[in-house]
């Protein structure tokens, strides 16, 4: 009941969104899900990415070195938010990149 | 549409309906159940209650204190005479320890100091294994009943148990059953996947 009453604010807000903006959408509506999936799957792989890469950099500094780090300071909302930042930039980056 | 954009679409069309499927549905609630360790409440020789976390200026995590108040239970229970408290200190400041900070809440619901046994310096589930193992059977003790979370149990018991203990496990919580909420679902799916991996890198790495 809870998840249907967010998916009921989300669909009232779009459809304002929708309307307010309708008269000058140079994007279709297809167009920017699309971008919106490209954009998830380049999050995807930045968060995969920079996981594996902070797990490779605690094991070698529990192996080299006296310091202990737990893997948990991989459990980081940041790291969350970064890895969409850095997806927004580089799938825009990409995404100019491939139309010029 | 290049190659790269249908890569990124698909994966992103799939990360969407696994997030879905996940937050939406109890499919991490059936996993929890088949991954957690079912409870043995036994007679033992002791109580060990493993390290969570303890927060910035000294009081246990919400966390620590289900696994010390389960095993204040079990020890008021007459399930075993000894209880061991585990956890070291933050690492910006090693005082108070997690182990510490419990046996003070111990001796505030009124337990004996002289029953509980402290490990403070193990960093992870292998070292608390070993540490602890060496405490109790350096006093004659075998049987344990082992306290902590209930996706952390099936990993931590196979540690303990490789040790020469005999371990019956107790969770301190229910999350598969108790996660309902989107969020709750996803905290629990991610919490199943880190224990897999843990518990996969300790059979690579031949803990067990």
């Amino acid at each position: 009941m809870d998840n249907i009453f967010i998916f009921f604010l989300v669909a009232i807000t779009s459809s304002f969104a929708y309307y307010a903006t309708n008269r000058h959408k140079s994007v279709t509506m297809l167009a920017a899900i699309r971008s919106f999936f490209e954009w998830t799957g380049t999050f995807s792989l930045f968060f995969v990415a920079n996981l594996a890469l902070g797990t490779l950099i605690v094991f070698f500094i529990r192996t080299f070195t006296p310091t202990f780090i737990a893997l948990y300071a991989l459990q980081n909302m940041l790291l969350l938010f970064l890895s969409a930042a850095q997806a927004f930039v580089f799938h825009h980056v990409w995404k100019r990149g491939s139309n010029e | 549409m290049s190659t790269w954009e249908r890569i990124t679409r698909g994966l992103g069309i799939f990360t969407v309906a696994l997030f879905l499927l996940v937050m939406l549905t109890p499919l991490s609630n059936l996993a929890g159940q088949s991954f957690a360790v079912a409870p043995e409440r036994k007679a033992a020789d002791a109580i060990v209650v493993l390290a969570a976390a303890l927060l910035n200026g000294g009081s246990l995590s919400d966390e620590s204190m289900r696994r010390t108040i389960t095993g204040i239970e079990l020890y008021k229970q007459g399930f075993a005479p000894v209880l061991v408290f585990s956890g070291r200190g933050r690492r910006d400041k090693p005082v108070p320890t997690e182990a510490g900070q419990r046996l003070l809440m111990a001796e505030a619901v009124g337990m004996p100091a002289e029953a509980i046994l402290k490990e403070e310096t193990a960093n992870t589930t292998r070292e608390e294994a070993g540490r602890i193992s060496r405490l109790l059977m350096h006093r004659g003790l075998r049987k344990i009943l082992l306290v902590t979370d209930s996706l952390h149990l099936r990993r931590a018991k196979l540690a303990f148990e490789s040790t020469g203990l005999e371990v019956f496990p107790v969770p301190s919580d229910n999350f598969p059953t108790a996660a309902t909420s989107a969020w709750d679902r996803l905290w629990l799916a991610s919490r199943i996947v880190e224990e897999s991996a843990a518990l996969s890198y300790y059979r690579l790495a031949g803990y067990f």
